[in-house]
């Protein structure tokens, strides 16, 4: 049952890790030049190739309860991170992330740096390097959470590289940000759905047993999914009586 | 050294976006971890608060954060 929404959910949560990538590396490429930009993506993917590497043999030797613990606790902090601030989003208090104007910003700025040469720009390197590592890293976690503790590496892998695909086809074809992307949609979902498997999996770490096993992790996303938007509803009325205020 | 300390930063971000509520959530996480790893609770119960607290602790701070921030 699980390889769906394990596929399902990396592959949605990548896709927002690697849209926001994408916006950066754009920004820097068009800006400073590929050639740099470039570089600075493949030094980006191999440290992340090593860091898998490193942490898929370590995996292998942690005994599942431990495992399930640690994963689920990351899995939660993570997911609850995503959907706080997808709600907060849909409640008006914070600004809906615009990739367009990301775009435009990180154009500025990296316009704005200086010290390139024809050759070699650290500027373009750097702002590459750091967006892939890190959004890359939200990937893996995400891949190894969902895939390490149940055996479904398979499925969250796929799920994370037929996005990561996807999103740069996309961007090569487009040669422009996917401004069209509902990014605070799929944060909400992929928050939702990545909370459901970090609270399953560490309730499964501490010895609980959920009731009808595996499509727990269902029940526990429906129930977080009207939560959510119970709290998004309050959070709106909150925000349009301030606006009230004279 | 300042690329790789805003790397780092950027590592811990993608956990503790609020620090607020990352802590609550880790202690309820160790405070249930606990009490069902020393046979204090029950499955049923421990599922409860794991679940129950989760969900309060997302809407004290998004409805305090409302409260807080206002209109963007």
């Amino acid at each position: 049952m699980q390889a769906g929404p394990v596929a399902a959910t990396s592959f949605f949560a990548s896709s927002v890790e690697a849209v926001e990538a994408l916006t950066i590396v754009l920004a820097a490429g068009i800006v400073r030049g590929w050639r740099s930009a470039l570089i600075g993506v493949a030094a980006a993917l191999l440290l992340l190739v090593a860091i898998v590497a490193a942490f898929g043999k370590a995996i292998a030797e942690v005994p599942i309860q431990y495992l399930q613990v640690a994963v689920g606790t990351l899995l939660l902090l993570f997911g609850i991170r995503w959907l706080r601030k997808a709600m907060l989003r849909y409640a008006g208090t914070i600004d809906l992330r615009d990739e367009a104007a990301n775009f435009i910003r990180e154009r500025g700025a990296l316009a704005a740096a200086t010290g390139a040469s024809p050759r070699w720009d650290a500027v373009a390197f750097l702002a590459s390097f750091k967006a892939v590592l890190l959004e890359g890293i939200e990937v893996v976690v995400i891949v190894i959470g969902l895939g390490a503790t149940g055996n479904r590496m398979l499925p969250a892998s796929l799920g994370a590289v037929a996005a990561c695909l996807i999103v740069v086809l996309a961007g090569v074809l487009l040669r422009s940000p996917l401004s069209r992307v509902p990014e605070n949609t799929l944060k909400f979902v992929v928050g939702v759905m990545v909370s459901a498997f970090g609270l399953f999996w560490f309730g499964e770490g501490i010895g609980v047993h959920w009731p009808y096993g595996d499509f727990a992790i269902v029940g526990l996303m429906a129930l977080l999914l009207v939560a959510s938007a119970v709290g998004v509803t309050i959070a709106r009325r909150i925000v349009a009586l301030k606006r009230s205020e004279p | 050294m300042n690329a790789i300390t805003n790397v780092l930063r950027g590592i811990a971000g993608l956990f503790f976006d609020d620090g607020t509520l990352a802590l609550v959530i880790v202690a309820l996480l160790i405070a249930t971890g606990y009490a069902r790893h020393s046979q204090w609770i029950s499955d049923t119960v421990a599922m409860s608060i794991l679940v129950a607290g989760t969900i309060a602790a997302l809407l004290e701070n998004v409805i305090r954060f409302a409260h807080r921030a206002g209109p963007s």
